[in-house]
């Protein structure tokens, strides 16, 4: 009776594992085998758990990356505007080499067109370095080891939840795959949501700027560079994108204008003189920085944004030149100082307080 | 590595087992022993692998006392105070140091640094293991083994890291008992049973309260009364089935070994008394501390006073072992209190306690028996919300929130952020379709897990579940399901925090 049981007990456990496994790799809801089949719609909604299988397994020759601030473009507006086929590479507070990670997976089977890429002004500062295991990605989808792919195959999160969700928006008429990543839908953008989500840092003094600093932002202006370089094939739209007058104090205050202009000049003075780089300034749009009601904290935007931004990335406007990017850092300088100086007493005004107690909504 | 991961199933357990078998099969006994003894420290370094120092340390320093006892028995005494000192010491290094620095400093307003080291994987169990055979050679009751069997005593991986805490006598014959290297499919059936329900209680029951938990100690100023009882009663079962999971896991892979592990727990929340409680809960420990610190106290041989102090000692000391934290002390005290107030019970009127069995006598005694078992219950629950607070302080302050008669449902709050994949579906429909209803549902369901988890507690052992159990071809299906449905339970999908730039 009992080596029945255990031939039983053995048989039948590999057996349902088998089928668990082979349902998760026929549906692969995050795309680490293969791109959707079988009627199934691209339902992105986990960037730290689709990219990289979208990156992998996807046809396109177009490609957004960025942290969170790039999440809410829709991927029709760059396919329509570039005639292109997009997906995006998302991650959030994402570093120089996350998003060249990211990159490099793309060129080893596609070949890509155009490049949209979100130039956060704190990645150009960060360190060098990829974060996938320091903040807990799961690398058993980054990776090439198939032997950790249990991870996947064996997740119940996976079986019950995305499987069912991915059937369930994949019979959905009017689902709109360009939608990856999308939360600007969920999220409320006005003044006060934008002052009620702004913590409002102490100041700590002007951060040390020197030779570190400076080496740090030029390594990783020099890895962007190095990659536009080594793909000419390859039309590269780099852009900053407009952080809110909240955003600039919050830096202001921690001491770090300087080094987040440097990064700012820095990568303008390195990219622009490569033919296939377009660089793009939305840092001192003052009709968006300035008015809080596009924001739903200091940084995020809404999609009315997003969207303005790919018109301007079609059209050329904002872009940065060999001839106008001086005098347009220095107009962000200017602008810079006079909202972190003058335009935050409107919210803020009690100037030089260490402490405070929640924000004031005058002219609110 | 853990018993509940996907490397420890597929791999290292089937690896672990062929060897020994396969070894012991062709006869090369000695090799097949040696075979497990470096799995096991594979097992034990998997995480960290500067442990296995200390591990090995810790071992070759007590086989070292021991062969000094062989060559030199008068030496009897100076060993057993060394190899105290060095086995205590080593705790206190590893252990201790920043806690008894941190007192230190606070007492005398001194800034002596902490050490801040990492403690070694399961330092407790081994060093107390490791002291029991000490004192037993000391007192002549022990004799010195080879090194392959004393290792294979101290590094057995199925007890290595969480007890239970073996005493050689338990395992080292079953190590020279040749029939024992006989694959027996017997054990082995069983071997799986105990595993898996080791395996479920861990993953589906305590890995899910854990949730709750974890978050109503994380908001332990907001809890309302209601919510703070539900979250003490939660941590209760999520301890119980972590760590008696674990032991039944332990007990599992022993038996698939051909090696019987002793049973830790008892189905201890039937207990009539906090007395009977220890005699049912982490019973290795108790029968440690009994041998070896209890009865060379005096255990309760010298009158009730002597007694009292005596289960003091030893269950503050218990609180220590625990952990190195005022809480622990304090959980372990508040035990000895309990113990202590049954000791003088008994004492002043003997007789009482013992003669009502559950289930037994008349109604009025039933009746007193539960309601024994209820207090028993309510006081352990209240003795350790200490031991999970991060502080003495979190500890009283999560009392005054339970007795606060605060009542706002705050137990709402903690169901919402509680999630089950396996109710994916149904939420999400209610979700969309009675929106309104959401919450109470989710209250609803975890109110329903912590109801299954408390009969499943309170209901038979795994070996009342199994022993003598036939193992037919539907017990076959349902342990697939269980086995199956921890596995893939062993993984989720995690949420990152966007916004956190």
């Amino acid at each position: 009776m009992e080596k029945k049981f255990v031939t039983r007990f053995l048989i039948q456990s590999a057996a349902l594992l088998l089928l668990i496994g082979a349902a998760v790799v026929l549906a692969d809801p995050f795309y680490h085998y293969h791109a959707p089949a079988g009627g199934l719609k691209a339902v992105a909604n986990k960037a730290e758990y689709q990219c990289i299988g979208t990156i992998r397994n996807f046809e396109y020759d177009g490609l957004l990356l960025g942290s969170s601030m790039a999440e809410n473009y829709n991927d029709r507006w760059l396919d329509e505007a570039f005639s292109c086929k997009t997906i995006k590479g998302i991650k959030s507070s994402a570093s120089t080499m996350d998003l060249l990670y990211y990159l490099e997976a793309a060129y080893q089977d596609h070949e890509l067109r155009y490049v949209f890429y979100n130039l956060d002004l704190f990645a150009l500062s960060a360190e060098l370095k990829c974060h996938f295991e320091d903040e807990g990605m799961p690398l058993y989808l980054y990776n090439d080891s198939i032997l950790d792919d249990v991870d996947y195959l064996f997740n119940k999160d996976v079986l019950f939840e995305y499987i069912p969700y991915q059937l369930a928006v994949s019979l959905k008429q009017d689902y709109d795959e360009g939608t990856s990543y999308n939360w600007a839908q969920y999220k409320s953008f006005s003044q006060e949501e934008a002052l009620r989500h702004y913590e409002r840092p102490a100041v700590s003094g002007v951060k040390d700027f020197g030779e570190d600093e400076r080496a740090a932002i030029n390594a990783n202006v020099a890895l962007l560079a190095e990659m536009a370089g080594a793909h000419p094939e390859t039309e590269f739209y780099f852009f900053y994108p407009p952080y809110s007058l909240l955003w600039w104090d919050s830096v202001d205050r921690d001491g770090r204008t300087q080094e987040y202009l440097y990064a700012a000049g820095r990568a303008a003075e390195t990219l622009i003189p490569y033919e296939n780089v377009h660089l793009y300034n939305f840092l001192a749009e003052e009709d968006i920085v300035c008015n809080l009601n596009y924001y739903m904290d200091a940084m995020h935007f809404s999609a009315d944004v997003n969207r303005w931004i790919v018109e301007q990335l079609k059209e050329g406007g904002y872009v940065l030149t060999a001839e106008n990017y001086e005098e347009e850092m220095a107009r962000l300088g200017r602008l810079v100082e006079r909202m972190t100086e003058e335009d935050i007493k409107k919210y803020f005004p009690e100037m030089g307080e260490e402490t405070w107690d929640g924000p004031q909504l005058y002219g609110s | 590595m853990l018993f509940n991961s996907y490397i420890f199933i597929f791999l290292f357990l089937p690896i672990s087992l062929l060897g020994w078998y396969g070894l012991n099969r062709i006869k090369k006994y000695q090799t097949a022993q040696i075979f497990l003894i470096v799995m096991s420290l594979w097992f034990y370094a998997y995480f960290n692998s500067s442990y296995l120092a200390v591990l090995l340390a810790s071992c070759m320093a007590n086989y070292l006392f021991s062969l000094i006892l062989t060559q030199k028995p008068a030496l009897c005494r100076p060993v057993l105070i060394m190899g105290c000192a060095v086995n205590l010491g080593l705790l206190g290094v590893f252990k201790y140091y920043d806690f008894f620095v941190e007192n230190l400093n606070a007492v005398f307003h001194a800034g002596f640094t902490c050490r801040h080291i990492l403690l070694p994987l399961g330092i407790s169990f081994f060093t107390f293991q490791q002291l029991s055979y000490i004192i037993d050679r000391c007192r002549g009751r022990a004799p010195h083994y080879s090194l392959v069997d004393y290792l294979s005593f101290v590094t057995f991986f199925p007890q290595l890291i969480a007890g239970p805490i073996v005493l050689h006598t338990e395992i080292i014959p079953q190590f020279g008992d040749l029939e024992k290297r006989k694959f027996r499919i017997d054990d082995f059936a069983y071997g799986i049973c105990y595993f898996v329900f080791g395996l479920a209680k861990k993953v589906l029951l305590a890995d899910t309260l854990a949730g709750a938990v974890n978050y109503g100690f994380s908001e332990i100023a907001k809890l309302d009364a209601p919510a703070a009882a539900v979250v003490a009663v939660s941590f209760m079962l999520e301890l119980y089935f972590d760590f008696s999971g674990y032991c039944d896991m332990a007990i599992g892979i022993g038996r698939m070994f051909g090696i019987r592990i002793p049973d830790n727990f008892n189905a201890p929340y039937r207990s009539a008394s906090v007395k009977e409680f220890w005699k049912r809960w982490h019973m290795t420990l108790g029968r440690f501390f009994t041998q070896y610190v209890y009865i060379p106290l005096g255990g309760n041989r010298k009158g009730v006073c002597r007694t009292v102090l005596n289960t003091m000692i030893v269950f503050t000391l218990s609180g220590l072992w625990h952990g190195a934290d005022w809480s622990f002390v304090l959980w372990g005290f508040l035990h000895g209190l309990g113990v202590s107030v049954n000791v003088i019970w008994l004492r002043l009127a003997p007789g009482t306690g013992r003669e009502t069995q559950p289930g037994q006598g008349s109604f009025g005694k039933r009746l007193r028996h539960f309601g024994c078992q209820a207090a028993t219950f309510g006081f352990v629950c209240l003795a350790f919300v200490f031991f999970r607070s991060d502080s003495v302080a979190d500890g009283f302050l999560f009392m005054r929130r339970l007795f606060s008669g605060d009542s706002y449902h705050f137990v709402k709050y903690i169901a919402d952020n509680l999630s089950y994949a396996e109710l994916y579906v149904p939420t999400k429909l209610i979700s969309m379709r009675f929106p309104a209803f959401l919450r109470d549902y989710r209250m609803y369901v975890y109110l329903a897990i912590l109801g299954v988890s408390m009969v499943l507690a309170l209901g038979k052992t795994t070996k009342e579940r199994l022993e003598g159990r036939a193992l037919t071809a539907a017990f076959s299906w349902k342990m697939t399901i269980l086995f199956v449905w921890s596995v893939i339970s062993l993984t989720g999908v995690s949420t990152f925090l966007y916004f956190n730039f």
